[in-house]
């Protein structure tokens, strides 16, 4: 009888913790900065620390053969637009091996959400054993951070689909945001233009070496009478005041007034910005100073 | 199958009927409502009430019947008598409800990984043991309802049988 007592007060102190557990440790705690990991992600592709840095985003452990997971990729597939248009990215990574039993794979729950896994704020990888030692060493299979812009760990959880509300808030909150800045600055996407003679210069906070050498310049080299005489990226001051990632990239160009217009080169920037697939934030061009 | 039958009839007849009726329905309905909530709960990894959105038709009816069926065994135990009770029956029930319980509070928990910690369980051990445990309850999810069924189907047979077993001694032996 009393074996069966000490059961029960052991069941019920499971129950009475939620399942979080009772002898269940964070791992990482609130406040602390998210680890810099570089990500590898389905499609070959990597996440690297720059695409996340001055985003708030969702860090999301999953063990692919794990139902809950699997409905939680279908509460976060439901809202991912929402998320989106908060500006909110997630990344949905596979623990190493699955914790020990390989499942079907993180590419079934892709497969599973459908059209909404292609959604440009939402990354799937798989973590590395290293990776999956230090995000998640007590080996829970349904955990997640939610990241603020600065990279801190706001808040840690498990189970999106029973604490959706919680996620809701983050991304609606000025949990998600970075801490307030000082002045005026260039907001996230826009592209300040300068024009000065046969030269015209574009800023934006968005140009840093890989979106500008992939996305950026071909565009630009493709208008009539345009060269790129010049690319730098600096840390501090943009045309428009301090930029909001603490980068600006600059670039000169030079051109034909009577094959091209400033515009055009404005709008060929912007339409290279917003090609990127995992950032769809709207371009807003700034002109300034134009002679 | 007759003497099943019949002691479950006996029970619904006998002058103890009533607190039958109420064993029946009062904790059917509990235990239903109960495992309604705690067979889908593997979906949201822990006792949610949130589960109940991921009930499916068949995971509704084996609700029903573990809660009845469970209180059915146990009221027929009751309305016998202290010796007529069957232990094994209350056994086999109490294990089958356990085994319902274990797949949606075993799997996509941290009970596990906690356990293989307090068992003093280094993290490269706890990284590569905790999927092979807790995937068997996430895997063989259907196994262990059907046991959980099967279990509180036993119950009843066996709570019934002995129940019908001793009643009939006064009726074919001559009245005391």
């Amino acid at each position: 009888m009393k074996a069966f007592r000490s059961i029960a007060i052991a069941i019920a102190l499971f129950f009475s913790t939620g399942f979080t557990g009772i002898f269940a440790a964070e791992p990482l705690a609130v406040g602390q900065p998210a680890p810099a990991f570089t990500y590898h992600l389905l499609d070959g592709g990597k996440l690297s620390p720059n695409t996340l840095r001055g985003h708030p985003y969702l860090l999301w452990m999953v063990a692919s053969w794990c139902p809950s997971c699997q409905t939680g990729s279908d509460v976060v597939a439901s809202h991912i637009d929402f998320l989106r248009s908060h500006g909110v990215r997630v990344v949905e990574m596979q623990l190493a091996r699955d914790l020990g039993r390989p499942g079907p794979g993180l590419q079934a729950f892709h497969k599973a959400v459908g059209a909404k896994a292609n959604a440009p704020n939402w990354y799937w990888g798989v973590l590395t054993d290293a990776q999956t030692a230090a995000l998640d060493p007590k080996g829970d299979m349904d955990l997640y951070y939610l990241v603020d812009a600065h990279g801190k760990i706001v808040a840690i959880n498990g189970n999106p689909a029973v604490t959706w509300d919680a996620i809701e808030r983050f991304a609606t909150t000025k949990m998600s945001q970075a801490a307030p800045r000082r002045t005026a600055q260039i907001p996230g996407g826009d592209i300040v233009v300068t024009r000065r003679s046969r030269f015209v210069t574009l800023a934006s906070n968005r140009f840093t070496c890989g979106p500008c050498a992939t996305r950026v310049v071909p565009r630009l080299r493709a208008l009539p009478s345009v060269r790129v005489v010049g690319y730098s990226a600096s840390v501090g001051t943009s045309p428009n005041g301090p930029a909001p990632n603490g980068l600006i990239g600059v670039l000169t160009l030079t051109f034909d007034p009577s094959k091209v217009t400033v515009g055009e080169i404005a709008a060929a920037a912007k339409a290279g910005l917003e090609s990127d697939p995992h950032d769809h934030a709207p371009v807003r061009i700034v002109y300034k100073n134009n002679s | 199958m007759g003497q099943v039958l019949r002691g479950i009839a006996l029970t619904y007849a006998g002058p103890r009927r009533g607190r039958a009726y109420g064993i029946t329905l009062g904790l059917g309905t509990a235990l239903t409502a109960f495992y309604l909530v705690m067979l889908p709960s593997s979906r949201v990894g822990g006792f949610s009430l949130l589960a109940v959105h991921y009930l499916t038709p068949e995971l509704a009816l084996a609700a029903a019947v573990l809660g009845y069926g469970f209180a059915l065994a146990l009221a027929i135990n009751a309305s016998a008598l202290a010796t007529q009770r069957s232990r094994a029956a209350g056994l086999v029930g109490v294990g089958g409800l356990l085994a319902a319980v274990l797949p949606g509070s075993l799997c996509c928990t941290s009970i596990i990984p906690s356990l293989l910690a307090v068992f003093g369980a280094s993290v490269p051990t706890i990284l590569g043991t905790t999927g092979k445990i807790a995937s068997v309850f996430a895997l063989y999810e259907g196994v262990f309802i059907a046991a959980s069924l099967a279990g509180v189907a036993l119950s009843i047979v066996l709570a019934a049988r002995s129940r019908a077993a001793h009643c009939l001694l006064p009726h074919e032996g001559s009245p005391p």
